[in-house]
């Protein structure tokens, strides 16, 4: 946090450039000036922190995200066309934002999502935002696939795999004075037979496949047209 | 007079018309018919319980239930094991 607040001081202190400046300064690190690209990023930190600002509560650490930020923000300054009549600004955004959007999905859980993947996700949730603030109810799966040009079926592929992850070992309750060390792997109900069911099963199915190699072809016929589990060549 | 409550479950028919490319009594009969296997919807159902009871009979055993035959034909006629066992079937194909 310290080194942010020395960040923080730098970034106010600096002041802003007039497009004017941006140009004279553009200029010469075209010229191959450090010292002026130096000052472009100086004077533009306090831009980098407007958009760490907004990306703040993803559960990243700040200084690191500030550092893709300026990451960003350099890459812009090294590519900025002054020739074009664009603010700095403007242009560099969309850097600064892509550097950390790129590092959020790097960084935000176990498991790593392709950057266009996270993108989509961060649209896709931008959109249901908005949705939901103009028509009071949140969208449909089929709506949103829709507007996205996708099926239902890989818009519920993509969501489950930003899904949060959670350890088994994590503690299952938050109460402090019970001194419970109760895991969530302790209080999941397991879905899986017992030792002694499973032999069970495995016996029944020894039995039940010795019983139906008995059946005469007619009777297997009539099942399997009966439940419709007749296989084209049996036709 | 309507079934009772609660009594369709075990008592009733097995129903297929949930299940896909599932054929009734006739239309299995029509089309073993086709197939040069002449065979009327009621003796559709007769061999599908026969075989039913076959299979339901050593299951009985296996588990110590009764083996007396109208228990053993409840069994074979319970829509769930008729499910079960073509459940089975598809699996062992």
């Amino acid at each position: 946090m310290k080194a942010m607040n020395s960040i923080f001081d730098v970034a106010g202190k600096t002041p802003l450039l007039t497009a004017e400046e941006e140009v004279a300064l553009s200029k010469r690190i075209e010229a191959g000036d450090s010292a002026a690209r130096d000052k472009m990023i100086q004077a533009n930190l306090r831009l980098a922190l407007s958009v760490v600002k907004k990306y703040s509560k993803r559960g990243v650490d700040l200084e690191d995200l500030f550092q893709e930020s300026v990451i960003g923000l350099a890459h812009a300054v090294d590519r900025f066309d002054w020739k074009k009549g664009f603010k700095f600004s403007t242009y560099a955004y969309w850097w600064i934002q892509q550097s950390v959007r790129q590092y959020l999905a790097s960084n935000t859980g176990p498991i790593n999502l392709p950057s266009n993947t996270f993108s989509k996700l961060y649209k896709i949730s931008e959109f249901e935002k908005e949705y939901q603030k103009e028509f009071g109810k949140k969208p449909t799966d089929a709506e949103v696939a829709d507007m996205f040009g996708t099926t239902s079926a890989t818009l519920r592929s993509l969501k489950q795999s930003a899904a949060r992850t959670l350890s088994l070992d994590a503690p299952a309750y938050r109460s402090e004075d019970s001194g419970s060390r109760a895991t969530l792997a302790d209080v999941i109900p397991s879905n899986a037979l017992s030792v002694e069911e499973s032999i069970d099963n495995q016996r029944l199915q020894a039995k039940i496949n010795e019983v139906l190699s008995s059946l005469t072809e007619r009777e297997k016929t009539i099942i399997k047209m009966r439940f419709g589990i007749e296989d084209q060549e049996d036709k | 007079m309507a079934m009772p409550k609660g009594k369709k479950f075990d008592n009733g028919y097995c129903s297929i018309s949930d299940i896909p490319n599932a054929k009734n009594y006739r239309q299995i009969s029509v089309e073993c018919k086709h197939r040069g296997m002449k065979i009327g919807p009621s003796n559709v159902r007769n061999v599908l319980l026969s075989a039913m009871h076959k299979i339901a009979k050593p299951i009985c055993e296996e588990r110590g239930m009764s083996l007396k035959e109208e228990d053993v034909m409840r069994i074979a006629k319970n829509p769930q094991f008729q499910l079960s066992v073509a459940s089975l079937i598809k699996e062992i194909d």
